[in-house]
């Protein structure tokens, strides 16, 4: 890695060797541009609404936390706070959803097979 | 990269398309009242208490005959969301056909934390099985 100051290579050390700047790999500060990287990352919102009002509601209560915090944490400057935030609601709303309506289609498969066996008895 | 994403997301959109209108078809046929066909809430079913997704079948069979009141009288906040999903998904098919996306609302944190402890009192509060709080419960 060379340093950005004054040019001399370095190997994997913290500092300079030369001038002693630090050679820390630079994490991108959105300060003026936080508009555009609130875009960029889904909050997953409406996939936590849905799963709570429309599922089954322990995982949905979850995944609106972690939605809440996205905008929160992109609000505070912690990019990648934020992505990992969006990652987990987009999951637990997934997960919500896809149990509870996997739950509903096996119920109602179900039911249908129990009602044609039971059509059958009689 | 790009390429697959808009495909991943236009998938999505289809398929969100197409459950759509045969939940809405099995809602309208099947009432949740009197039909055995639907699911309970497993919440409901372990503890006795209202989750604030229960109600939400009836009220959707409701809405779908074109009975907003007694639908709100189900699960009003589920009904009361239902705008709010809509534009949700308007938006992302306005966002597949001209490439934009409608204007973006509730993008202040603040919104959040409001749904999240909106959610949580309408959660506790229609338990409460007296009078102003018994018309949350379904």
């Amino acid at each position: 890695m060379y340093c950005r100051k004054c040019g001399a290579q370095n190997e994997n050390t913290q500092f300079c060797v030369n001038c002693g700047e630090p050679l820390k790999t630079v994490i991108p500060v959105y300060q003026d541009s936080s508009r555009p990287m609130m875009q960029s990352v889904p909050s997953h919102l409406v996939e936590a609404i849905l799963s709570t009002l429309f599922c089954c509601m322990p995982l949905g209560i979850v995944a609106i936390v972690f939605a809440a915090q996205v905008n929160s944490k992109l609000q505070m400057g912690d990019y990648n706070g934020a992505l990992s935030a969006s990652k987990n609601a987009g999951l637990f709303s997934w997960l919500s959803i896809g149990l509870g309506a996997g739950v509903s289609i096996l119920y109602i498969l179900f039911y249908v097979i129990m009602g044609l066996a039971g059509a059958g008895n009689y | 990269m790009g390429f697959n994403i808009k495909i991943l997301k236009k998938l999505k959109i289809f398929f969100i398309l197409s459950l759509i209108l045969p939940v809405f078809f099995f809602l309208f046929i099947f009432d949740p009242l009197s039909s055995k066909v639907y699911p309970f809430c497993p919440f409901y079913k372990l503890t006795g208490l209202y989750c604030p997704g229960c109600g939400t079948a009836r009220a959707l069979h409701q809405l779908v005959h074109g009975h907003l009141l007694n639908a709100l009288s189900m699960n009003p906040l589920m009904i009361i969301s239902i705008p709010f999903l809509f534009y949700s998904l308007l938006s992302h098919i306005v966002f597949l056909v001209r490439g934009r996306s409608l204007p973006e609302i509730f993008t202040s944190p603040f919104w959040g934390w409001f749904l999240l402890v909106i959610v949580i009192l309408f959660w506790i509060l229609r338990n409460i099985p007296f009078y102003p709080f018994k018309y949350l419960a379904p």
